[in-house]
């Protein structure tokens, strides 16, 4: 059941993305505002590779102990006047990741139920 | 820890109601550009602002759009000469409120812009949470 609980913290980074994201737009014509960013996934999942042993190559951690991802402010590309650091069609960008990665999530969860439902029934 | 999909819907909420509140502020400036004061030598409209502010939500991480104060600009007024005017003051000027309708009209232009971006920021979110509640839905 090891790709639930992946798919289930992919999710739930993805949400925090977007309410990142929801932040950054918000605050687009907020004075002094620096946009913020989520840690990559990857970076995430080492993290939490890191914190268990492993002694076989062959180990596959198990992701229950996922921490929280980092939100931070990124190195701004420009600035406005007002020092706001958001920048609207980066913004754009990172919602159709996040949109194709949380339809990507949803259609593996489904695919793997389905799977496990057709091993239930025969 | 709140959803995180909830939160990000609150939180364009929170810029929506600001950004109509920023819309307000320009249609009353608008509505005001011509309103001078009622008796000689007085005041006219003084162009009203609005500023931003973003507060911090711990839960999650982002910030919510706040408003911030509302103030006055404190330009300086336009005068013009006008004695038949019942503002004119003993020199037959006239003061006219500081209000540049093409200031409040880029000011709005923006602000609906703004606007719209955090719709789609709720209506993203919402399909979102329809792709979770739809798998539910599935085989």
């Amino acid at each position: 059941m090891h790709i639930f609980e992946l798919a289930s913290h992919h999710r739930a980074w993805l949400s925090q993305r977007q309410a990142t994201l929801a932040g950054n737009i918000a605050n687009a014509n907020t004075p002094g505002y620096a946009a913020r960013y989520v840690q990559d996934f990857a970076s995430l999942l080492t993290q939490s590779r890191a914190g268990q042993a492993v002694t076989h190559p062959a180990h596959i951690s198990t992701a229950s102990d996922m921490p929280a991802a980092s939100v931070e402010t990124a190195v701004p590309d420009y600035a406005t006047h007002s020092g706001n650091t958001v920048d609207v069609e980066h913004e754009l960008l990172n919602a159709s990741e996040i949109r194709s990665g949380y339809a990507l999530n949803v259609s593996v969860v489904k695919t793997f139920n389905r799977m496990l439902q057709a091993g239930l029934r025969s | 820890m709140s959803d995180a999909l909830a939160a990000s819907i609150r939180i364009a909420a929170s810029g929506l109601s600001a950004q109509s509140m920023r819309l307000q502020i320009v249609s009353e400036n608008l509505a005001n550009a011509h309103a001078t004061a009622s008796r000689p030598g007085g005041e006219p409209y003084a162009r009203k602002t609005i500023s931003f502010e973003a507060a911090l939500d711990d839960a999650v991480g982002s910030s919510e759009l706040k408003i911030g104060a509302i103030g006055r600009d404190h330009a300086p007024f336009r005068t013009e000469l006008d004695p038949g005017h019942p503002a004119a003051d003993e020199r037959g000027y006239v003061r006219l409120s500081n209000v540049n309708p093409l200031i409040e009209l880029a000011d709005m232009r923006e602000a609906n812009r703004s606007y719209q971006a955090n719709l789609q920021v709720v209506r993203q979110a919402r399909d979102l949470i329809s792709m979770t509640i739809d798998l539910l839905k599935a085989s």
